[in-house]
């Protein structure tokens, strides 16, 4: 039924992308078909491979980072509270800020580079990373931590068999949401600074009016994050198994 | 089989803040003896039941479990709550199995002896189980289970069928007495149900409230086993309860 829906909402999707296309709503706009044709030429010519790679490194340097940054500093946070109340005062910061208005000091620190790439996917995921272990540890119930203590556990016990299971869920949580964070920072950086990637397979494409290789990149890249979002929802699910 | 330690609570008084819990509480738990703290809300009777697992520290007097004074958790005493405190990620068995391997039993060992726990509280089929799949009754259950796996000399129980339905209780009543008859712990239980207080113990301590002190004590000459005979029935029953609640309806 629900595989159904799915398909039946795709073939909506393509049906009206199709009839925008032909209507046409701008003259440069690939029907769904000229973008098939792009793509395979795109793959083809081995260029989207080559940017996909690039960006997947750099995705995975900076959320890498960011999750194991993240997790480890909000589990603290939320364990010692004096550093829980200083720290989210920064995080507040880093969630408001609109994280793009970085990129030109990013680009003065670490020069064009993949790494900048990094550090940008890095800024824009780890806060929420971070905020989510913190809220986490702070969502642990405290008749859980109760019951450990009347069987004499000792802080360390805690801490491994009660604190971190039950923040779990939440830090999972944070790393899918952390990892479409992460997508967005990618391609803003690639797009607004580094000369690699899909996003700068984008801006060339759109450079040269061909608008069927654009679409077909920005495509690419969603079904990426699709992919990726999708392999950490079923991991979500086998470790939460319980909660069904 | 193991040996019961008898509790004795000398003059303790606890204040949180500005609030005083209790004042200058003394009282003696036989070995082995069913004994249950009841009285109107605010009368410190969990507050009570936690310096004796050692979860409260008192500020003054001393609680002694068997020969060790109390300052901290100890390994006489296994606690059963109101709320089940079950670890909602964990199996029936893993949940059994969670103060064993606090205290460092090696797996096989500890596998057998829950599976042995569980089979006495009449779960055996469910080891598999999620807490979200069991009953309220069943829950408790697996509390108790996990209470009586470390093989305590103390049971330590906090309200701990004031969240399950009156016929599931009265079945848990009468397995908890033939458990705590084969067991021989001492038992110190803390309800608001009077009739419960009377069916299950051997004493009953009233506590009065803000601060809580010991207000009255109250025998239960009730003969046992009693899950066996038509206790509830019975005018001594009937007078007992009444009893208790001329001196509870006093002290609202």
């Amino acid at each position: 039924m629900v595989l159904l829906l799915r398909l039946a909402s795709f073939a909506l999707f393509l049906l009206v992308w199709q009839w925008a296309a032909w209507k046409p709503i701008s003259f440069n706009f690939p029907s769904p078909l000229a973008t098939l044709t792009a793509f395979a030429g795109l793959l083809g010519s081995g260029a989207l491979l080559d940017a996909t790679r690039t960006s997947l490194a750099s995705l995975a340097l900076g959320f890498g980072t960011a999750v194991l940054v993240g997790v480890p500093l909000g589990l603290l946070m939320g364990v010692v509270r004096p550093v829980g109340r200083v720290g989210r005062v920064y995080l507040d910061l880093l969630i408001a800020l609109p994280t793009a208005a970085l990129i030109p000091l990013v680009i003065l620190s670490f020069g064009i580079s993949v790494l900048s790439s990094a550090v940008i996917v890095f800024v824009f995921s780890a806060p929420f990373v971070t905020m989510n272990a913190y809220g986490g540890v702070r969502d642990v119930r405290p008749r859980l931590v109760e019951m450990a203590r009347a069987f004499d556990g000792s802080w360390p016990q805690i801490f491994a068999r009660i604190v971190l299971p039950s923040a779990t869920p939440m830090i999972l949580a944070g790393i899918r949401y952390g990892l479409s964070r992460a997508f967005v920072g990618l391609i803003i950086a690639e797009l607004l600074l580094s000369p690699f990637g899909l996003g700068r397979l984008i801006m060339a494409s759109r450079s040269m009016f061909e608008h069927d290789r654009m679409f077909a990149t920005v495509l690419w890249t969603l079904v990426l994050a699709g992919i990726l979002l999708a392999a950490l929802a079923r991991l979500e699910s086998r470790l939460l198994r319980w909660r069904a | 089989m193991m040996t019961s330690v008898p509790i004795r609570v000398e003059g303790v008084s606890k204040t949180f803040g500005a609030v005083p819990a209790l004042a200058d509480v003394s009282l003696h738990v036989g070995a082995g003896e069913f004994l249950t703290l009841i009285g109107p809300s605010g009368c410190g009777k969990t507050t009570l039941l936690k310096t004796v697992a050692g979860l409260v520290p008192v500020d003054t007097g001393r609680v002694m479990v068997g020969e060790r004074q109390v300052s901290g958790p100890g390994r006489e005493c296994s606690m059963v709550f109101q709320d089940f405190a079950l670890l909602p990620w964990a199996t029936v068995q893993k949940n059994v199995e969670f103060g064993l391997v606090l205290r460092g039993v090696p797996a096989a060992e500890r596998a057998a002896t829950a599976r042995r726990s569980i089979a006495k509280v009449g779960l055996g089929g469910f080891e598999e189980a999620y807490p979200v799949q069991l009953s309220g009754g069943m829950q408790q259950r697996v509390g108790l289970a996990r209470a009586l796996a470390v093989n305590p000399r103390v049971l330590l129980m906090d309200e701990p069928f004031a969240s399950i339905d009156e016929q599931t209780r009265r079945l848990f009543q009468d397995d908890l007495l033939r458990l705590w008859s084969e067991e021989r712990t001492t038992v110190v239980f803390v309800t608001h149900s009077m009739e419960e207080a009377i069916y299950l113990s051997d004493r009953v301590i009233v506590l009065s409230p803000r601060p809580g002190r010991v207000h009255q004590v109250l025998d239960v000459d009730l003969a046992r086993p009693r899950e066996v005979s038509d206790v509830r029935a019975s005018g001594e029953f009937a007078r007992l309860v009444d009893d208790l609640w001329k001196i509870l309806r006093k002290l609202q």
